[in-house]
């Protein structure tokens, strides 16, 4: 045997694989031939690796759950969120009248007019770990200046907006669907109808519309679901192109506020034509309730 | 989005794809349990992403274990403290805090591995791992005994470059 052809058998020599004959033949050659005596140790050394793992150790290794990357972005893109309201927070107390207003109307009508969401967009800023996150964003302040006027922009928007919406619809999501074309003698700012793209998850039996129309800070959305037991927490997440992501205001499902509404109202700042889908999810367990694509993206 | 939100994002996933792998696999074998486990691994990468002050000093894949470790620890200690539930599922063992070092090595070693081409991992499966001759891998794969043979010593080859980029010489 040349020394190629023992070389080319020495990874199997190492692991023991060889049939006894074959081992035979290597280990003569191996007597006389320091070089593949050498390599031989050395792959003997590699190979004293693998029984520090298992096959299964590899497979995790491999394939670690997404769902808590998921999670990961989700809950920074929340953070980072919640850092810009209390800016705004901070900005309507200099602001008063400004900001106490905005607040006020986009807590109480507009978008996120149901009972059940304002109390949790007012707590958040009061939240335990406000310092902490005022402490982050005061860190960078030229980022401070900039989040607070657009979102006090927006809220001044929505304000206007969602005056005209909270006096004229009261009603259920078909009314809203009608709304950005509206009849009669109302003509609020909006004119542009949006989309309704609807998911479902079979195995579950749950549905879901997600409304969408665009606005000045991004993607005003309404969301209905059917199917999802009553009491979960859960939050909208929007997926952009390239990955990009933002995660709405979270809503209990069949709290009492919603059972005359039905729909979820919420917002986000990507664009509608760069949204490629929505996923429903539950808010304690992170797992996606249902996946809402976006058709052609 | 902003820059700032952007970059922050591309961190976390950085974060992830990097270290989720081992880290799983290591809080799984604490726990036993997956759920637990992603719970673990989350909060623990969450660490990481809100304090990159607290790893640049250090290899950061210990820090990741440590933090995990000690999560598991207080989550077994809360157990314990609720007399009701000690009786449903059997006590965790936890690792001495001296095994810590062992555990980063061993899940390197498997994320070496993991990073080896299909074909070598494949080879070295069949040969080391469920014990298959050479003739036998060649069955079960489907290729050449002479394939299976040099496919091995190139899995090795390629499993010592993997090693040695961990930090972890042969």
């Amino acid at each position: 045997m040349t020394c190629e052809e023992v070389r080319i058998s020495l990874g199997a020599h190492a692991l023991g694989a060889l049939d006894p004959e074959e081992a035979l033949e290597i280990d003569h050659h191996l007597a006389t031939c320091e070089v593949c005596g050498t390599e031989l140790l050395e792959l003997e050394g590699v190979a004293s690796f693998l029984d520090k793992v298992s096959e299964r150790d590899v497979e995790l290794v491999a394939s670690p759950p997404r769902q808590v990357l998921d999670r990961l972005l989700d809950d920074r893109v929340k953070r980072t969120r919640r850092g810009r309201l209390l800016l705004v927070a901070a900005a309507s107390v200099v602001a008063l009248a400004l900001g106490g207003v905005a607040w006020t109307a986009l807590d109480d009508g507009g978008p996120r007019q149901t009972a059940a969401s304002a109390p949790e967009r007012a707590a958040s800023p009061a939240a335990p770990s406000a310092e902490s996150y005022a402490a982050r964003s005061s860190t960078s302040e030229s980022s401070t200046g900039e989040s607070s006027t657009s979102e006090s922009s927006t809220s001044e928007s929505s304000t206007g907006e969602s005056s005209d919406t909270a006096t004229e619809q009261p009603g259920t999501l078909a009314d809203r669907s009608a709304l950005p074309t509206p009849t009669g003698s109302q003509a609020p700012k909006k004119a542009v109808a949006g989309p309704e793209f609807r998911g479902e998850n079979e195995e579950a039996d749950y549905y879901a519309t997600v409304m969408a129309w665009p606005d000045a800070a991004g993607t005003e959305l309404a969301v209905q679901l059917h199917g999802v037991p009553t009491g979960t927490t859960c939050h909208l997440r929007v997926v952009g192109a390239g990955g990009r992501r933002d995660v709405t205001d979270s809503w209990v499902v069949g709290d009492a506020a919603y059972q005359k509404q039905n729909a979820f109202k919420t917002g986000t700042g990507l664009r509608l034509k760069d949204i490629v889908r929505f996923d429903v999810v539950n808010e304690r367990t992170g797992k996606v309730l249902v996946r809402v694509k976006v058709p052609g993206k | 989005m902003s820059a700032a939100g952007t970059a922050d994002e591309e961190l976390v996933r950085t974060l992830f794809d990097e270290h989720a792998g081992p880290l799983y696999g290591y809080v799984l074998r604490l726990t036993g349990d997956s759920g637990k486990a992603e719970d673990v691994v989350q909060e623990t990468l969450l660490r990481a992403w809100r304090h990159p002050d607290a790893l640049a000093d250090r290899p950061i894949r210990a820090w990741l274990f440590t933090v995990a470790r000690n999560l598991v620890v207080d989550q077994h200690r809360a157990r314990k403290a609720r007399p009701q539930e000690t009786g449903d599922e059997a006590l965790t063992i936890l690792p001495a805090e001296d095994e810590l070092e062992r555990a980063v090595e061993s899940w390197a070693v498997a994320e070496a591995l993991a990073a080896l081409r299909q074909e070598h991992r494949e080879v070295l499966m069949e040969v080391y791992y469920r014990g298959r001759s050479v003739k036998e891998a060649s069955a079960t794969l489907g290729i050449p005994p002479g394939t299976v043979k040099s496919r091995t010593y190139y899995a090795l080859r390629a499993l010592k470059l993997a090693l040695e980029e961990r930090g972890l010489a042969p």
